[in-house]
C-alpha cells in the first residue's frame, strides 16, 4: 500500500487533503496508542470500579445490610494486628517460594529434554498438558480422594508395595500436599512457554557455536539461558501472581484446615461467608499492594533482562 | 365396681370417638392445593444428592396440578449459603423458595415471609389450618425453624445428631465380660464422658487383637469423629449443651424478647473442658479424622474400623448401616442420645422469600414439600429423615423388615425430641443474626486446637473474641463477655 | 543421543507422563464405577471392576448437562477470540514501542493481582443493575476481563521476540505499520499465539468461581453441574467423573492442536539472521 499522502502529513508539507481517521489513527504517532484502545476500554470499566470500590469500603464497616458506618483507618489497624491473617501470610509466601522454583526447575529441565523432535512427541507432550485442562475444582476434590488416608489411591499403592501408608493431611505435611497438588497441576505451563520459547531461538547462533566447538553446558548457560530470559521471568512473574491468589486445591480439601489456610482463602472466608465487606475489602487492597510490591521488582528486573538481549 | 365399668365404658368411647375423628382428619396433600392465581414460574435453590433427586420428581406433580413452573438450582452443599447470601443481600428477588439450614433461619428473617401470613392470605383453611397441619412436626425443629416466635420455615429433613454406636459388639458376652472384669462396672451405651473414653479406650486395639473372639485383621479405633474444619462445631455443640452451656447465654427480658447475649464464666469453662475432652477422646480415632467430615467418619464405622461415633447426624445412620452390614455381615447398629442428652439439631428447612414475586405459588410448594406424602417419599426412596412425627411413628417403619435400621432412628427421633424440647428455646443459634456468620467461623476456630495450631486456651479466647466481634457487627443485640 | 541418554531420556519421560496420567485416568475409570467400587479399599478395584453406564446414565436424564456445556463452548470460544484480538494489538504495542514505558504493561498485570472474590461482590451489584446476571454475555466479559491481562502479558514475550531489523527492512520497503503487523509479524509469532489461545480458552472453560455466582440456570456452564456433586450425603464421585470425563475432551483436542502448532510454526517461521 503506497502511503506518499501519509508520509506528507508526516513531514509538515502542504497536503492536497486531510488525512482520514484510520490514516492518522495507523500514522508512526499514534499507532501504538490505537493498538491500546480496546484494552484500555476493559482496564476502565473492569478495573477501576472494583478497585474503588473496595478502596472506599476498606474506611468503612458494612455488612452488605444496612448502612456502612465510617471508621477510618480502624480496619488496617485491625489487619496489622490479626494473627490469623498474618500466618496465612506468611505460608502463602512459604507456597510461593516452594512452588515457583520447582516448577521452574521442573519446566526447564522437561522443556530441554523434549524441546528435539523424538518419536512419538505428539503424543508425549499432548498427554503432559492433561493437568492443566482439568477443572481445578475438580482436581481438588479428586486430590483430596486420592490421598485419603484409608480409601485413597495413593496410599493403597503403598501398601501394594509393601510401604507404610502415609498421612497426607497432617498438620505438618498438608501445606507440602497442597504445594504437590499446585506444581502437578502448574509445570506443564512453564513447561510448554519454554518449549514455544526453545523453537523460536535461531538456529544459527547454535550452529555456529557448534561449529566453534563449545560444550554444552557453555552453550546452555552462555547462549540459551540468556536467550529465554525474557520467558523465564514471565513465568516467574505470572506464576508469583497467581501463587499469592492461591485458592483452587484448597477448595474441595481441606479448606483452610490442618494449619492450610492461605491468604485467599481468608480473604474468600471474611468476604464470601461473613459478607464482612469492609474488613474483606481491606483485606483485598493491602493483598493488591503487597502483589504489586513483589511483583514491581520482579517486573523491573525484568526490563532489565529484556533491555540487555537486544 | 359398676362405676369403673361406666369409666372404662366412657374411655372406650372416647377413644373410638378419637380414633374416628383421628381417621376422618385427612392428612394435607396436593388435592388440598386451591387453585393457585398466580401463574408466575418460582425459582429455587436446593443442594444436589439423593433425596432432592427423588423429591424433585415429586415437585413435577406439583407443577401439573397448579400449573405453575418450578425451576430449580441445584448446587453443592456447602455453598449453599453463599450463594442464596449474594442473591438475597443484594435484593435480586431471584429465588422464591429459600433452603435455609435452621440456625440461619433469624439472620435471614428480614428477608422471608412469616408463613402465617402468608397461609391467613392463600390458605382458605388461614391459620387454623396451617397449624392443625405443622402440629405432625417436631416440635423442636419447629422451634429452630422461628425467628422472633415466627414460624419462617418448615423442615424438608432433620440431621439431629446421635451416637452411633457397634450394637453386635456391645451385646456380646466375651467383650462385656472384659469390659467388666477391666473397669469394673456393666458395658453398656455411655451416658458420662469417663464411659466414653474408657469404652473408646477399650475398643482401640492393633491388627493380631481380637473382637468378639476373632482376631483383627486390621488395627482398630474406639471412636471415629469429624475433627475437620467441616462439622467440627456441630460436635463440639452436643458437648457444651449436654453439660449445661452454650456458646452465650440468651438472657430474655420479663416479656419474653431477647435482652442481651452474654459470654458466662461458666459458658468459658465448659467450653474448655469441652475441647480437652474431645482432644483427649482422638487419640482414640483414626488419623484422618482431623481432616474428616461426615463421609470419612461414617465409611471408618461402616467399614468396621471404628466401634463408636459419638456424635454424628442420624440422617446417616441407613447408609452407614448398609456399608456395615456388606462390610460385617454380623454387625449392626444402633443409635442412642449424645453424652449429655442434647445433641446438635436442626433441619435444613424451606422459606419463602419477601422479594418473591409469587409467594402465592411458593407458599404451597412449601407446604407440599412439608405435607405427609412428599415426605413419605423422602424417608423411603430418599434416605432421608422426615421431621413429621406422624411419618416417624408410622407403622410402615416399624415393621420386622423395616424396623432396622429405619424404624430405629425413627424412634429415636421422637424421644429425643421429647427429651430436648425443653431447652432448644434457649440455644444461642436460634436467637441470634449472626447464627450463620458464626457458624461458619467456628468450623475453622475449633478445629485449630486438633490441628494443633493453637492451644485451647487461646481457641476459646479466639473463638469469644470473634462470636463478640461478629455479634456486634450483625446482630442489634448487645453481646458482652462475663 | 548415546544409548545411555536414551535410556534416561525414556525413563524420565514415562515416570512424568505416568505421575501426570494416573490421577486422571482414575477420573475414566471412576465414571464407570459403581459406588460400591468407589468406596473400597481393594488395591485391585482401582483398575479392575465391573463397568457400568449408570452415571453417564443419570447424568443426561436428570441434569441439564448438554445445556450446560454449549453454555461453556459459547462463553469460551467467543471470549478467547475477543481477548487474543484485545491482547495481541496492545502486546504488540508494548512490544515494539514499549507505550507508557512499561507502566501500563504493568497495570494490565495487576488487574490478576487483586482477590477474585472481592471483586465478585462489586460486579455482582453492577451486573443487578444492569440485568446481566445468569447471561451468557454478562459471564463472557468477565472472562474477557480476566484472561486479557494474562493474555497480554504472554504475547509481549513472544513479540519481544521478534528482531527489530525485520520491520525496519520492510518499512524501508514501504509498508505501512498495519501491513507489518499484519503480514510479517503476525506469522512469525503464531506459534505464541496457539499456546496462548489455547491457554485463555482452557481457562474459560474450567472457571469455576465466577460463573458459579453469576449464573444461576440459563447461563450455568458445566464446571458448576460438576462441581455441585458435592452433596449433603456424599460426594457423588460416580456423576462426577462422568461430566469430568466428557468436559475434557475438547480441551484435550485443543491442547494437541496447539502443541504440533509449535512444530509446524517452527518450519514457517524460520527466522534468519
Amino acid at each position: 500500500m503506497r502511503t506518499e499522502a501519509f508520509s506528507e502529513v508526516q513531514t509538515g508539507y502542504a497536503v492536497a487533503r486531510k488525512p482520514t481517521i484510520w490514516e492518522v489513527l495507523t500514522s508512526e504517532k499514534y499507532f501504538k496508542w490505537t493498538l491500546l484502545i480496546p484494552l484500555l476500554v476493559v482496564l476502565a470499566i473492569f478495573m477501576l470500579y472494583p478497585l474503588l470500590y473496595c478502596a472506599y469500603y476498606s474506611f468503612h464497616q458494612w455488612g452488605m445490610r444496612g448502612e456502612a458506618i465510617y471508621v477510618g483507618a480502624q480496619n488496617y489497624r485491625q489487619l496489622l494486628n490479626d494473627k490469623a491473617f498474618l500466618e496465612a501470610l506468611y505460608r502463602t509466601l512459604k507456597v510461593l517460594v516452594i512452588c515457583v522454583s520447582c516448577e521452574l526447575l521442573i519446566g526447564l529441565g522437561l522443556a530441554l529434554l523434549w524441546s528435539r523432535e523424538f518419536p512419538g512427541e505428539n503424543i508425549v507432550r499432548g498427554l503432559a498438558l492433561l493437568p492443566l485442562l482439568v477443572a481445578p475444582l475438580i482436581l481438588s476434590l479428586l486430590w483430596n480422594f486420592m490421598f485419603e488416608y484409608d480409601f485413597g489411591a495413593v496410599n493403597l499403592i503403598l501398601q501394594a508395595l509393601g510401604l507404610n501408608k502415609v498421612y497426607w493431611w497432617s498438620p505438618q505435611r498438608a501445606l507440602y500436599t497442597i504445594c504437590f497438588i499446585t506444581i502437578w497441576q502448574w509445570f506443564p505451563f512453564s513447561t510448554f512457554v519454554l518449549v514455544a520459547g526453545l523453537r523460536s531461538l535461531p538456529r544459527d547462533v547454535f550452529e555456529a557455536a557448534k561449529v566453534d566447538g563449545a560444550s554444552p553446558w557453555y552453550t546452555f548457560r552462555r547462549l540459551t539461558l540468556p536467550m529465554l530470559s525474557p520467558l523465564i521471568m514471565i513465568i516467574v512473574v505470572l506464576r508469583t501472581m497467581w501463587l499469592i491468589r492461591l485458592f483452587d486445591p484448597l477448595y474441595g480439601t481441606t479448606r483452610g484446615g490442618v494449619q492450610t489456610e492461605l491468604l485467599d482463602w481468608i480473604v474468600y472466608r471474611t468476604a464470601f461467608v461473613y459478607f464482612d465487606i469492609g474488613y474483606g475489602s481491606t483485606m483485598a487492597i493491602f493483598s493488591l499492594v503487597l502483589t504489586i510490591a513483589v511483583c514491581a521488582i520482579m517486573f523491573k528486573m525484568l526490563m532489565r533482562a529484556l533491555g540487555g538481549t537486544r | 365396681m359398676r362405676h369403673r365399668g361406666i369409666v372404662g365404658g366412657v374411655v372406650v368411647a372416647l377413644v373410638l370417638v378419637c380414633s374416628f375423628a383421628v381417621l376422618a382428619q385427612e392428612k394435607f396433600g396436593l388435592k388440598d392445593i386451591p387453585e393457585i392465581k398466580n401463574k408466575k414460574p418460582i425459582n429455587m435453590i436446593v443442594e444436589t444428592g439423593a433425596a432432592w433427586d427423588k423429591v424433585i420428581e415429586y415437585i413435577k406433580q406439583f407443577e401439573t396440578a397448579t400449573g405453575v413452573k418450578v425451576n430449580i438450582e441445584r448446587v453443592a452443599s456447602p455453598v449453599v449459603y453463599s450463594k442464596e447470601n449474594v442473591e438475597l443481600m443484594a435484593g435480586t428477588g431471584y429465588y422464591d423458595v429459600v433452603y435455609v439450614e435452621t440456625s440461619w433461619t433469624c439472620e435471614w428473617s428480614d428477608y422471608l415471609f412469616d408463613l402465617e401470613e402468608l397461609a391467613a392470605k392463600y390458605d382458605p383453611k388461614g391459620v387454623e389450618g396451617f397449624r392443625e397441619d405443622i402440629q405432625n412436626i417436631s416440635p423442636v425443629l419447629l422451634r429452630c425453624g422461628q425467628a422472633y416466635g415466627k414460624q419462617m420455615v418448615l423442615p424438608f429433613y432433620t440431621y439431629h445428631m446421635g451416637m452411633f454406636l457397634r450394637q453386635d459388639v456391645y451385646d456380646d458376652p466375651t467383650e462385656q465380660a472384659a469390659f467388666k472384669a477391666k473397669y469394673g462396672y456393666d458395658l453398656k451405651p455411655p451416658t458420662t464422658y469417663k464411659e466414653l473414653y474408657d469404652q473408646a479406650e477399650f475398643f482401640t486395639r492393633k491388627k493380631g487383637d481380637t473382637l468378639k473372639g476373632k482376631t483383627l485383621d486390621h488395627d482398630l479405633y474406639g471412636v471415629a469423629m469429624m475433627a475437620g474444619a467441616y462439622q467440627i462445631n456441630d460436635e463440639i455443640s452436643c458437648w457444651i449443651w449436654g453439660m449445661g452451656g452454650d456458646y452465650a447465654t440468651v438472657v430474655k427480658n420479663p416479656d419474653g424478647t431477647i435482652k442481651e447475649f452474654v459470654i458466662t464464666k461458666k459458658d468459658k469453662d465448659i467450653l474448655k473442658q469441652a475441647l480437652t475432652q474431645y482432644k483427649d477422646l482422638l487419640k482414640f480415632a483414626p488419623a484422618g479424622c482431623l481432616t474428616a467430615n461426615f463421609d470419612f467418619a461414617c465409611a471408618q464405622q461402616g467399614e468396621g474400623f471404628a466401634i463408636i461415633q459419638p456424635h454424628q447426624f442420624a440422617s446417616l445412620f441407613t447408609w452407614t448401616a448398609d456399608l456395615l452390614k456388606e462390610k460385617v455381615p454380623d454387625g449392626r447398629l444402633g443409635i442412642y442420645p449424645t453424652v449429655g442428652g442434647q445433641p446438635y439439631t436442626g433441619a435444613w428447612s424451606l422459606g419463602v422469600a419477601k422479594a418473591s414475586k409469587n409467594p402465592e405459588a411458593a407458599y404451597w410448594l412449601v407446604r407440599y414439600i412439608a405435607s405427609y406424602d412428599c415426605q413419605k417419599v423422602l424417608m423411603k426412596e430418599g434416605g432421608q429423615f422426615s421431621a413429621r412425627m406422624d411419618l416417624l411413628l408410622d407403622p410402615e417403619f416399624h415393621s420386622p423388615e423395616t424396623e432396622y435400621p429405619l424404624g430405629l432412628v425413627c424412634s429415636y427421633l421422637v424421644d429425643i425430641w421429647k427429651q430436648q424440647a425443653p431447652y432448644v428455646d434457649n440455644y444461642w443459634y436460634f436467637n441470634t443474626r449472626a447464627g450463620g456468620k458464626v457458624y461458619e467461623m467456628q468450623m475453622n476456630v475449633l478445629h485449630k486446637p486438633m490441628a494443633e495450631e493453637v492451644t485451647i486456651d487461646e481457641c476459646v479466647q479466639e473463638l469469644v473474641a470473634k462470636t463478640i466481634e461478629l455479634t456486634s457487627k450483625f446482630d442489634t443485640v448487645p453481646i458482652r463477655e462475663e | 543421543m548415546g544409548t545411555l541418554g536414551k535410556v534416561v531420556f525414556w525413563l524420565v519421560t514415562a515416570f512424568v507422563l505416568f505421575v501426570i496420567v494416573a490421577p486422571l485416568a482414575w477420573i475414566y475409570l471412576t465414571a464407570f464405577k459403581s459406588p460400591n467400587d468407589i468406596f473400597t479399599t481393594e488395591a485391585r478395584k482401582l483398575i479392575f471392576f465391573k463397568p457400568t453406564m449408570e452415571n453417564f446414565n443419570r447424568l443426561f436424564r436428570e441434569f441439564p448437562f448438554w445445556d450446560n456445556f454449549l453454555n461453556t463452548v459459547i462463553i469460551s470460544v467467543a471470549s478467547t477470540v475477543v481477548v487474543m484480538v484485545i491482547s495481541s494489538l496492545a502486546a504488540y504495542s508494548f512490544a515494539r514501542w514499549n507505550t507508557g514505558k512499561g507502566h501500563l504493561l504493568f497495570t494490565t498485570i495487576s488487574t490478576r493481582m487483586f482477590p477474585g472474590v472481592v471483586a465478585a461482590i462489586p460486579f455482582f451489584v453492577m451486573y443487578r443493575n444492569l440485568g446481566l446476571l445468569d447471561t451468557r454475555f454478562g459471564l463472557t466479559l468477565l472472562h474477557i476481563y480476566f484472561n486479557t491481562s494474562f493474555a497480554t502479558f504472554l504475547l509481549y514475550g513472544f513479540f519481544k521476540e521478534i528482531p527489530e531489523e525485520l520491520e525496519q527492512a520492510a518499512m524501508v520497503d514501504g509498508y505501512s505499520r498495519v501491513d507489518i503487523f499484519r503480514k510479517i509479524v503476525l506469522p512469525l509469532v503464531r506459534p505464541g499465539l496457539a499456546v496462548t489461545a489455547v491457554f485463555c480458552l482452557v481457562w474459560s472453560w474450567n472457571e469455576f468461581l465466577f460463573s458459579f455466582l453469576f449464573t444461576r440456570v440459563a447461563a450455568r456452564p458445566v464446571t458448576v453441574l460438576i462441581s455441585s456433586f458435592w452433596g449433603s450425603i456424599e460426594v457423588q464421585y460416580g456423576p462426577m467423573a462422568a461430566g469430568a470425563a466428557i468436559v475434557i475432551l475438547p480441551t484435550l483436542v485443543a491442547a494437541w492442536f496447539m502443541q504440533r502448532y509449535i512444530i509446524r510454526g517452527l518450519t514457517f517461521g524460520a527466522v534468519k539472521g
